[in-house]
Parts: structure tokens; sequence; C-alpha cells
């Protein structure tokens, strides 16, 4: 009754009945939204999510249905099938429908495998001692040194037919050299810090360090590497497919109904140009997504002063 | 820098050797063996199965099988493919030559192009050109190699219907041709992969060698240059010469690109190179092939790569004279 101190401020003396500090403004994601081209790109991204979702739904055949084996053999585009059918008379809107499922799944689980042992390792390089160091990196440089898509092929092959979830393992796997790379990089930059003695002086585990203190200030270079991450795991996945070694017959994805097409690229464009054209743009999408992130990461998005 | 160079050179050795047990242990901890497919053929029976695992060395422990392996590979020696009955090493040898034509060919193409169109677009930064290019690059950076080869394949199809789009060389033909004829022959059926390469590395190298040379362009040297009255055109040049440095490092780091792209692109257009083999020799479940196929592949990369930084350090003053 008798406050000398009206009950509507708080503490720090904002007036309570002001608006809640947005916890949305301070992501990156409405800086994102601000751009054109990235939020197209969202939006494409969100109905290929939808799409892959609700796929048994919306397809309207099963991805390994064969309709009429001799009527309807590599029938091109028309009414009733959007995108045609392929040599086993499978219709290739419904394949395609199914294999944005198993794409993106794979390319989003690899890039988190690969983007998890990537920070992990180069934590560890970083801030494992001299000796460590020099051992890690020497793997790494070998690893780089062969070209992925050969220690693809060598596992792949060498390990006979893969289900959907052996090779979202083995593309992260596969796929983490670089980020390590990154990540020891900038690591190596702030383990001097005048933060990082402080808190080692305050008595902090070394662990609690990495994860508390260094690992927040590596977060957006990460989000971005991983972005551009998911984009290489989609080419790489179409990719193995495409030669063969992808996920088994008859389930569906981009780069096996590619597949599909190679050898008859000319008579049965469709096969060719209706994946290829979903993987182009969807891979420019996601790499429209990271570009923009980068530069909000750097701060490039914010006005000149 | 001899220092330097034996570093280098010690390193790679390093990694070739890293390469080269990774293969091993990559094919020796797959499920499965090697003959697997051996057993469920009613002819042969267990004592044969038996003979032929001696014969490859498989019945001996894997540490011995390992230090044998490594010991034959230091001799040179890739071991016998059991798909083509011949020697490894001449199976390789057959196509290694057309898979480094077909790549240096690319390389060179690439990097004069990509230099040329890179240096112009920050010459004339910000103009249409520079956008329009850099459009294109960006572009082409979201696009597999394989897609790419298809949609060159496809425009070639209703475009230039007489380019060739597969193999190296006419195979009637061949037999009847002059010298100059093949050469020619070799050539035409070069354009369609080796274009592919070239978009690809082309689109990378244009966007560094621009950025390169936007750093330097306002430096203090390229503006005396300017005030002591040199044309435009030797400006560019002499600024260039600065700005290669961090191309030629980066044709070293796009050697693994350019082996794996080159892997598609042959498989495209069914040129006989080592993409094809190792394709096949995976179909085959052919070890040896296999295995040779990882370690040279690796050990060209690495070269490449070896080449490149030397070539970078030839060119930059300041680490020849250390």
């Amino acid at each position: 009754m008798h406050r000398s101190t009206p009950l509507s401020y708080d503490v720090a003396g904002a007036p309570l009945d002001a608006p809640a500090p947005d916890v949305w403004r301070a992501t990156p994601f409405r800086a994102l939204w601000r751009d054109g081209a990235a939020r197209a790109a969202l939006c494409l991204l969100a109905a290929l999510m939808l799409v892959a979702v609700f796929a048994p739904w919306l397809a309207p055949h099963g991805p390994g249905a064969q309709l009429d084996i001799i009527g309807l053999k590599n029938v091109a585009p028309s009414a009733a099938f959007p995108f045609g059918t392929d040599y086993a008379s499978r219709d290739v809107l419904s394949r395609m429908m199914y294999g944005t499922r198993v794409s993106l799944s794979i390319a989003i689980l690899a890039m988190l495998l690969s983007t998890f042992i990537g920070t992990a390792y180069g934590l560890v390089a970083a801030l494992g001692g001299r000796f460590t160091d020099a051992v890690l990196m020497r793997g790494v440089d070998t690893f780089l040194a062969i070209p992925r898509i050969l220690l693809l092929l060598g596992v792949v092959a060498m390990w006979g037919e893969l289900s959907v979830n052996a090779l979202i393992v083995v593309i992260g796997l596969t796929g983490w050299f670089a980020a390590a790379r990154l990540v020891r990089t900038l690591v190596l930059a702030l383990r001097d810090r005048d933060f990082v003695t402080a808190a080692r002086g305050l008595g902090a585990r070394p662990s609690f360090i990495a994860v508390r203190h260094i690992l927040p200030h590596v977060a957006s270079p990460i989000l971005v590497a991983a972005t551009f991450g998911v984009g290489a795991a989609l080419v790489i996945e179409a990719g193995l497919s495409f030669l063969g070694f992808g996920i088994p017959e008859p389930q569906a994805s981009w780069g096996s109904i590619l597949r599909d097409g190679n050898g008859v690229t000319v008579s049965a464009w469709w096969l060719s140009v209706v994946p290829g054209a979903a993987l182009v743009i969807t891979v420019l999408a996601v790499n429209v997504i990271a570009d923009r992130l980068r530069d909000i990461a750097s701060g490039r998005h914010l006005p000149r002063s | 820098m001899l220092a330097l160079v034996v570093r280098r050179l010690l390193l790679g050795v390093l990694i070739a050797f890293l390469v080269a047990t990774l293969s091993f242990v990559l094919v020796h901890a797959a499920p499965g063996e090697p003959f697997a497919a051996l057993r469920e053929d009613a002819r042969i029976t267990p004592e044969m199965a038996q003979r032929i695992r001696e014969q490859y060395g498989l019945d001996r422990p894997l540490g011995e099988q390992y230090v044998r392996y490594i010991a034959s590979l230091a001799r040179g020696d890739l071991g016998e493919s059991m798909l083509q009955r011949r020697r490894v090493s001449s199976v390789l040898g057959d196509a290694l030559p057309n898979s480094l034509l077909l790549m240096a060919t690319a390389l060179l193409v690439a990097f004069a192009l990509g230099v040329t169109l890179g240096a112009l677009q920050a010459y004339r930064h910000g103009s249409f050109f520079d956008r329009a290019v850099g459009g294109v690059s960006l572009t082409l950076a979201s696009v597999p190699e394989y897609l790419l080869a298809i949609a060159l394949l496809l425009a070639a199809a209703y475009l230039l219907p007489t380019l060739p789009t597969a193999g190296m060389s006419d195979p009637v033909m061949w037999r009847f041709m002059s010298p100059l004829q093949r050469l020619t022959d070799v050539a035409r059926h070069l354009i369609l992969p080796a274009t592919t390469l070239v978009l690809i590395i082309a689109s990378v190298v244009a966007r560094y060698q621009r950025a390169a040379l936007l750093d330097v362009l306002p430096d203090d040297f390229v503006r005396t240059a300017k005030a002591k009255g040199l044309s435009h055109g030797r400006v560019l040049i002499h600024a260039l010469r600065n700005a290669l440095l961090p191309t030629i490092t980066l044709i070293g780091l796009l050697f693994p690109a350019l082996f794996g792209g080159a892997v598609f692109v042959e498989n495209v257009f069914a040129w006989p190179g080592m993409g094809r083999v190792i394709v096949e020799a995976l179909m085959a479940r052919d070890y040896p092939l296999i295995l040779g196929c990882l370690v040279i592949g690796s050990v060209f990369v690495v070269a490449g790569g070896l080449v490149a930084d030397l070539a970078a350090m030839s060119a930059d003053p300041r680490t020849r004279a250390a």
C-alpha cells in the first residue's frame, strides 16, 4: 500500500507491462527470414519436408508398385503420370515423393552425425596438447587425401548392400574431416583468451571449459558449415545411388531414379531431368541459406554505421 | 626451401602409408570374405577353395598378410586382379593414362579460363559482367558433376548429334585412321567429359581468383604502377602475378575433388579410365584391384597436392629465399 516504488517496475527499472524481450529476434532465423532469397529457400525446404513426412498419403502409388509392366514401361509425362513412369512401369512422381523422404533424412541425419564427430574431434585436437594434436591432424590429412567418393565406394561396396540407416552412418562417418579441421582452427584461436584462462583459474574442468566456454563461441561457424554439409550429403548420397551403390531396390532415392535414367538419357529424359532438377534446386536452396547464415554470423547483414 | 620440400615429401610418404593401411583395414574388416561367391559354385570342392585361398595368401594370420601387403606395395607390386586375371599394375597402367589425359586437359583449360574470368570480374568489380559470371559460378557450385555431365549429354544429343558421347575413340574406324585422324578422334571424344570437369573447376578457380585480386588491387604497388602511367592491361597483369599464389595453392586442394569428379564423369561418358575400373572392380568385389585403385588414386592426389605446393613455393619469392 505504501510502497515507494510502483509494483509495475521490475528490479532493472523496466516497466513490467513493456513487451517481453523478443527471444525470436536474438536468433539468426529472423534475419534469415528478412532476406528474400533465404525466405524462398526456407519455404521450399519446408514444403519438401512436408512431402517427405506425408509421402504415403500424398503419393498416388507405392514406391515399388509396378503398374503395368508391358503397357506402362517408360511412359512420357502425361496427366495421369505427371513425371512419367520408369523401366519397371513405376510412377516416377510417387517414387520422387518417397525418394524425398529417403534423400532428405539421409542428408540431414548424416550431417548431424558428421558435425557431432567433427566438433568433438576438433575440440580434442585443439585442447589435448601438442602430441595429440599432431597425431589426430595427420589422421585427418590422410582422410582428406582420399577423394571422399573413393572412400565411400570402398566402404559401401565392401560391406555389401546397405540399409538406409547404414548409409546414414557411412556418409556421416566420411563427412567430418573438414569440420574437424575448422573447429580445431577456431578453438586454437580461442584457447589462450582471457576468459578461458579465467575459467581455468577458477578450477573448471577441461571438459566443462570446452563445452560451456569455448563451444558457444564457435557455434555459428559450425552452423554454417553444417548447413553446407546438408547439401554435400545430398549430393554424395545421390551420387552413390547413381553409381549403383546406394539404397537397395525397390526403395527410391533421388539418386536411384537418376540411375534408372542412365543409359536412356535421351529417350526417357524425365528420369534424369526430374530428380536432377529436384537435386539442384534443393542443394541451391540449402547453399543460399548457408551463405546468408554466414553473412549473418559475420554481422554483414547489419546496416553499416 | 630444400628442408621444406623434404618435409613435404616425407609427409606425402606417411600419408600414402596410412592410406594403404586404412584400405587394408577396410577390406579385412568388411563382413564376408573375398571368395565367398566361390562357395556357392557347386563345381568348386572345399579343397579347391582352400587352394585358391592359399594362392592369395588369405589363409595366413592377418598380421602376416598386412606385413606382406605393405612389403609388396613398397616394391611396387599391387598383386593380381581376380576379375581380369592380369597384374593390377597392368590394369591400372592401361587406365591411369586415360584418366590423367582427361584430368590434365580439364585442369589446364579450367585454370586458364578461371583465372581469366576471375581477373576480369575483379577488374570490372560490380559490373553486370561480374555479377553474371558470379551468379553462374555459384549456381555451378550447387550442381553435382554427374548431373552436369547428364545435362551436357542431353544438350549434345539435341544440338550437336555428331559429337561422340561415349568412349575414347571410334571402335570401328580406329583401325583405318592415320595418326592425325586418331588424334582428332580422341580430342573429339574428350570434348564432353573434359567440358564437364572444366565448368566445375573453372567456377571454383574464378571465385578464388576474383577474391584474391580484389585483395591485391588496393595495394600500394598497384597504385604506383598506375601512377607511373602503365596501361590498364599492364597494371592488371602486374597485380595478377601477386594474386596468383592462393589460386595455385587452391589447385592442390582441388585434386581430391577433381579425381572424385572424374569417377562420375568417366562413368557417364564411358571414358576408359580409373573411375570405370574402380566401379567395375567394386561390382565384382575384386579386392586386389579395389585396394590398388584406392592406393594409387590417393597417391596421385597426394602427389598432385605436393606439386601444387612446390609450384606455389617457387612462385613466392618469400619462401624461395628461405
